[in-house]
């Protein structure tokens, strides 16, 4: 009798279970293919019976599958499948395009002839306990997701309450600074005003006339200074027109080599279609030469290395958002300065209080130079980021709304 | 019954053999080094081998076990604690099991793991078979997660004396560790110093 009659015939009770069950003989023959296999895989058994089951399913041919089955044929222990390893055994696709999952067994059974064995393969769908393993998974990403998103609006509210914060002390600082500096000034000049009332007092050869000059040196030096402290922290006029950065550091360039310690490099690498900006000229020099200037005594001693570039591009909410001080401004396009150096760098700590009035860890720093930046940049609807790493070097990077040129 | 030391060292050197089979084959899964250790064999009653599973601790214990019959009655036993059968599914499936529900984490584990159990297993009987030449018919192998008195109930319940073999392996890389135990229910164990003695007197 044909094999595959006798097949049918003794396997004629697999045809009745909602199992797929396939046999096949030690040449990967196949002898035996169910209905409920036929149907899933759809696959008639006249197209597969007699023919090689890796002919259809090159994945088997593969040391992974082939070394485990081989012991099947010497009567060897059934062999598992498990769909967390390898999804199928015989690729079935579902009605909604996804493949079944399956766990298979396959076990020995003895041949017809007694020489050897068959491998008996029996394949569950086990497709919607996968699913639901699947589905729990989606909804627990989906729950952590949330958290986690919770808890960084929760962290950008602390990081906008701490800039407010930030925002007002200083302002309640330049004030009382700016108020000081006022009052102060007006003593002096009451003390300057004094002093020449009496120079012209005192007769001409008195010895008494250096020490009246010294008195107005010292004063219109405290005056300078109540000035400067006025200026510094004042919101002074600004007497703005288009300027393009790269102009203003191409007439700096002089200036800035010189003053520059001999033992730095300083490097430009600026951007050649760089659109202007609305400013005032003389402010904004003060700015670039007072960054150089930190810069530079970040460095000390040391040689080292002073970048200065200038881009223009978009920043986003979230990039002008790590600004360290508050500035409500909208996204958009901005151009750029910035000075960069290889010095000391700060901490996190230091970096919260740079542009404090007053604010030095330098030994003779006013800590003044700073809180006239930022004060001309917040006069010119800019915002100041930067970066800072310890013992590797800092980056100021000056940001002022692009403006487009009408077209004429 | 009582087995010679040079039967029991034969026994055991069987063991190591398959084992240390079914542990390259799990190094390739997990690609982590398997370290085993030497097997005890011992002959133990039922009493003593209550005593051995009170040793195993009150753990909860995930078990893949190979039945097998023909000249040789017993079952092969892949054990784990409950911990550390986690730990294995999460690693050779990469899913973060400890967050799954329990029906799923038990459906995650019996696949996972009675196909890891199933590859070494298969390497230990099929060794353990060929070399003493014993046909062995083998029983479709099982899943369960119990603890280990319970494990054995069936066992010790038939007050038969018992041969257990029992090495322990561990996993290098992910501290999992975990024992691999043959029991053979001695009705059948001439046939098996038969065996061992003639596979002896081959060496
Ligand atoms: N490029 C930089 N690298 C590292 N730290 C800096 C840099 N620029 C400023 N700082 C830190 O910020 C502080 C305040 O700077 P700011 O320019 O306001 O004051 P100052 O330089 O100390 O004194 P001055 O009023 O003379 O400028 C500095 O003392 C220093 O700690
Ligand atoms: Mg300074």
């Amino acid at each position: 009798m044909d094999i595959f009659k006798l097949a049918l015939e003794k396997f004629d009770v697999l045809n009745h279970t909602p199992v797929g069950m396939v046999v096949i003989n030690s040449e990967y023959q196949v002898l035996f293919w169910n209905q409920c296999i036929e149907y899933w895989s759809n696959k008639h058994s006249n197209e597969i019976l007699g023919t090689s089951l890796l002919s259809h399913y090159s994945h088997l041919n593969t040391d992974r599958y082939l070394s485990r089955i081989e012991t099947i044929f010497e009567g060897g222990p059934p062999v598992l499948f498990s769909t967390h390893l390898h999804q199928y055994f015989i690729p079935c696709l579902l009605s909604n395009g996804q493949w079944m999952n399956q766990n298979t067994t396959i076990s020995a059974f003895p041949s017809f002839d007694g020489n050897g064995h068959y491998a008996l393969i029996a394949i569950e769908n086990v497709t919607e306990l996968t699913q639901r393993v699947f589905e729990y998974r989606q909804m627990r990403d989906k729950a952590l997701n949330e958290i986690k998103q919770r808890e960084l609006a929760e962290k950008e509210k602390e990081k906008i309450q701490a800039q407010m914060l930030r925002a007002q002390k200083l302002e309640s600082l330049s004030v009382l600074t700016r108020g000081i500096a006022h009052d102060f000034n007006n003593q002096l000049m009451g003390i300057l005003g004094n002093a020449s009332i009496l120079k012209q007092l005192v007769p001409q050869d008195s010895t008494l006339i250096k020490y009246v000059d010294k008195i107005q040196q010292a004063t219109l030096k405290s005056a300078d200074l109540t000035k400067q402290l006025i200026d510094y922290t004042g919101k002074s006029k600004i007497i703005a027109n288009f300027l393009n950065f790269n102009q203003v550091l191409k007439e700096l360039k002089p200036i800035i080599d010189s003053t520059v310690s001999p033992h730095i490099i300083v490097n430009y690498e600026l951007e050649k279609e760089l659109p202007d900006v609305k400013a005032d000229t003389a402010q904004i020099e003060k700015v670039i030469m007072h960054l150089v200037t930190n810069a530079d005594e970040a460095i000390g001693n040391q040689s080292g290395l002073i970048t200065i570039r200038t881009h223009a591009k978009h920043f986003s909410k979230e990039e002008l958002f790590n600004a360290h001080i508050e500035m409500k401004l909208q996204e958009g396009f901005f151009s750029y300065f910035e000075v960069q150096d290889t010095g000391h760098g700060m901490d996190d700590n230091t970096m919260l209080k740079i542009f404090d009035p007053f604010f030095s860890t330098r030994f003779i720093g006013r800590g003044l130079g700073l809180t006239m930046v930022l004060g001309i940049v917040q006069g010119h609807r800019g915002t100041i980021l930067i970066e800072s790493t310890p013992q590797k070097g800092s980056c100021f990077r000056v940001l002022l709304p692009s403006q487009v040129k009408k077209p004429a | 019954m009582e087995l010679t030391r040079i039967q029991m060292d034969a026994l055991s050197e069987i063991i190591n053999i398959g084992v240390g089979k079914g542990a390259a084959v799990l190094n390739k899964i997990l690609n982590s080094h398997i370290q085993l250790r030497v097997p005890l064999v011992k002959i133990l009653d039922s009493t003593e081998l209550i005593n051995e599973l009170k040793e195993m601790g009150n753990d909860k214990l995930s078990s893949v076990n190979l039945g097998f019959k023909g000249t040789l009655y017993g079952t092969a036993q892949l054990i784990f604690s409950s911990e550390n059968a986690s730990e294995l599914v999460a690693t050779v499936t990469g899913e973060d099991i400890h967050n799954l529900s329990m029906d799923d984490i038990s459906f995650m584990r019996s696949g996972t793991l009675s196909e890891i159990g199933n590859i070494v297993l298969n390497s230990v009987m099929g060794t353990f078979s060929n070399m003493l030449s014993l046909p062995l018919h083998f029983v479709v192998p099982g899943y369960i997660e119990d603890y280990a008195s319970n494990l054995y109930f069936k066992m010790v319940e038939k007050n038969t004396a018992i041969l257990l073999a029992k090495t322990q392996f561990s996993v290098e890389k992910l501290s999992i560790h975990g024992d691999i135990v043959l029991l053979f229910e001695v009705p059948s164990m001439d046939v098996l110093i038969h065996r061992i003695d003639q596979y002896f007197s081959q060496v």
